[in-house]
């Protein structure tokens, strides 16, 4: 009985893991599937994100203390950076070469780190947990911190959101229509040039906004953007790059296996992860959910 | 009368390959011009220069007495100029009413044409609502163009080479559709590599060749004209 517990405590690790890697990597395979762009910066959007959340608290703090409110804050004005590097930088590349677009991402990467480190120094920070969820529930006698079951249902919430935009609404339609053909899809009278500038700023929300929740259970350092985006590239390369549901299960999966690979080679945690993704990209290498490349 | 869509000696080219050489038209309100010639004499670039995906190196394209040269494709699109292309072009992954709803949203050009009344044109696309685009067989899918197209509410219509790869039973349907179309007043700009399809709807006629206009008219006096036709179109 204490194995079994012991097990379910593994699980709802490797489901809360799974469920935040989801949220990141949702809008990284968005903006790849839409719009064929690979952004190395999301990873520094992510981090961004968990710094904004950190200052805006700092701000706050003697008025009223509102970690929701910083983190909405935090999200919009990681969008915001995102729409101005899609129309400023991005926008001259579409139609080169991709190495272009990605050097110029990994040159935001080194950018936005180093600016990191200037604004807000080398030292961890941290957040506190919001009031609220500051407690914990027991389950199967397994103890789960309030906070990672937010985060499971929010995964959850944004999977199910997501999808219903992109197969039931008129904007997932258009969104849809420009990952078949952009082209077309501007001859027949749609501002494809807004519509990707809308979909970046979407991706970049949602970077900024994982940031911004991962604060109250992971101190913000310098490096967790390259760290995230690793991750994040996993995560998508065994789901299907590009593919909205291949990107769920891909992080189910990678939350799972982290969890329970950890038990079986401690010192190796993150190797069966990458063992997955070996294997995957030899079978499948367009991953579980994706296609071949046209 | 000025003409609503017109083609001032329109040079274009694809990187250094040089495609049009000055090629000047018009097409007035209500008409069905034909632009006639064979493979690569750059029937589908002049349409491309018209709707902006290929821009002019230069010569004037003006719709409605303003002139539009280097706009951008979604602008002309939104001024009221519909294309065709050659290949199609349907959203694969989408199903024909998804095919239909995005373009009436990407036009913004609320109008006569309706999805159902394109449905009502196109009796066939009705039971297929819910297929996808790419399942389609080759009519179908011309159908689909052709109605994705004006649920925009063109005033004019760019059609490229609409009977190319369809069963000639296909193709006489289609013809009776665009025909159709035509009666109802809507102006149509047409490439055709056939003559049938083309002399059938035509009221002008445009043979290009080298990517230059070789000969213009009326479509009856080349009907009329065996000898001039074999001369233009000898392959």
């Amino acid at each position: 009985m204490t194995d079994l517990s012991f097990l379910f405590t593994q699980f709802l690790g490797g489901l809360t893991t799974a469920m935040f890697l989801f949220l990141i990597a949702s809008g990284l395979s968005l903006v790849f599937g839409v719009m064929r762009v690979l952004n190395f910066a999301h990873g520094s959007f992510y981090m961004l994100g968990a710094y904004l959340a950190w200052q805006a608290v700092q701000w706050l703090t003697p008025l009223l203390e509102s970690f929701w409110l910083a983190a909405l804050f935090a999200a919009l004005v990681v969008a915001v950076l995102g729409g101005l590097v899609e129309r400023l930088l991005l926008r001259h590349m579409y139609g080169k070469e991709e190495l272009y677009q990605l050097l110029l991402t990994y040159a935001l990467v080194l950018i936005l780190g180093d600016a990191a480190k200037a604004i807000w120094g080398t030292q961890q920070l941290s957040v506190s947990r919001p009031p609220i969820l500051d407690g914990a529930i027991e389950m199967f006698g397994t103890v789960l911190p309030l906070y990672n079951l937010f985060i499971m249902l929010a995964g959850v919430a944004i999977a199910v959101i997501g999808w219903l935009i992109l197969a039931r609404s008129s904007a997932g339609r258009l969104v849809r229509a420009a990952a078949l053909d952009r082209e077309m899809l501007g001859a027949l009278g749609a501002n494809v040039g807004a519509l990707y500038t809308g979909m970046f700023m979407a991706s970049s929300f949602l970077a900024g906004l994982s940031g911004a929740l991962v604060t109250p259970i992971q101190s913000i350092v310098p490096g967790m953007d390259v760290e995230v985006i690793v991750e994040a590239f996993i995560v998508v390369v065994i789901g299907g790059l590009g593919s909205f549901w291949g990107t769920f299960w891909g992080s189910l999966i990678y939350g799972q296996v982290l969890s329970f690979g950890i038990l079986i080679m401690p010192s190796f945690s993150l190797f069966s992860v990458f063992a997955l993704m070996a294997v995957i990209l030899i079978v499948r290498p367009w991953g579980l959910f994706g296609k071949p490349m046209r | 009368m000025t003409a609503l869509l017109e083609l001032q000696d329109v040079h274009a080219a694809y990187g250094l390959s040089r495609v049009l050489f000055g090629i000047s038209l018009e097409v007035n309100q209500g008409e069905c011009v034909c632009l006639l010639g064979r493979n690569g004499v750059g029937k589908t670039t002049t349409m491309r220069t018209v709707m902006g995906l290929t821009p002019p190196s230069a010569g004037h394209v003006r719709f409605k007495t303003g002139n539009i040269t280097g706009w951008a494709p979604y602008r002309v699109a939104r001024a009221g100029i519909g294309f065709v292309p050659e290949d199609r072009r349907i959203f694969s992954e989408l199903s024909v009413w998804e095919n239909l709803d995005v373009a009436r949203r990407a036009a913004q050009r609320p109008g006569h044409w309706t999805i159902d009344s394109v449905i009502e044109l196109f009796p066939v696309l009705g039971g297929l609502r819910d297929r996808q685009g790419g399942f389609l067989s080759g009519g179908e899918q011309q159908m689909l163009t052709i109605a994705r197209t004006l649920v925009g509410n063109p005033e004019v219509l760019l059609l490229d080479e609409p009977s190319e790869g369809l069963a000639p039973l296909v193709v006489e349907a289609l013809l009776a559709k665009v025909g159709e179309l035509k009666a109802q007043g809507l102006t149509i700009l047409l490439a055709e590599q056939g003559i049938e399809f083309s002399l059938a709807l035509a009221d002008r006629v445009y043979v290009l060749e080298k990517g230059t206009v070789r000969y213009s008219g009326s479509a009856a006096a080349l009907k009329a004209d065996r000898a001039l036709l074999d001369r233009l179109l000898a392959v």
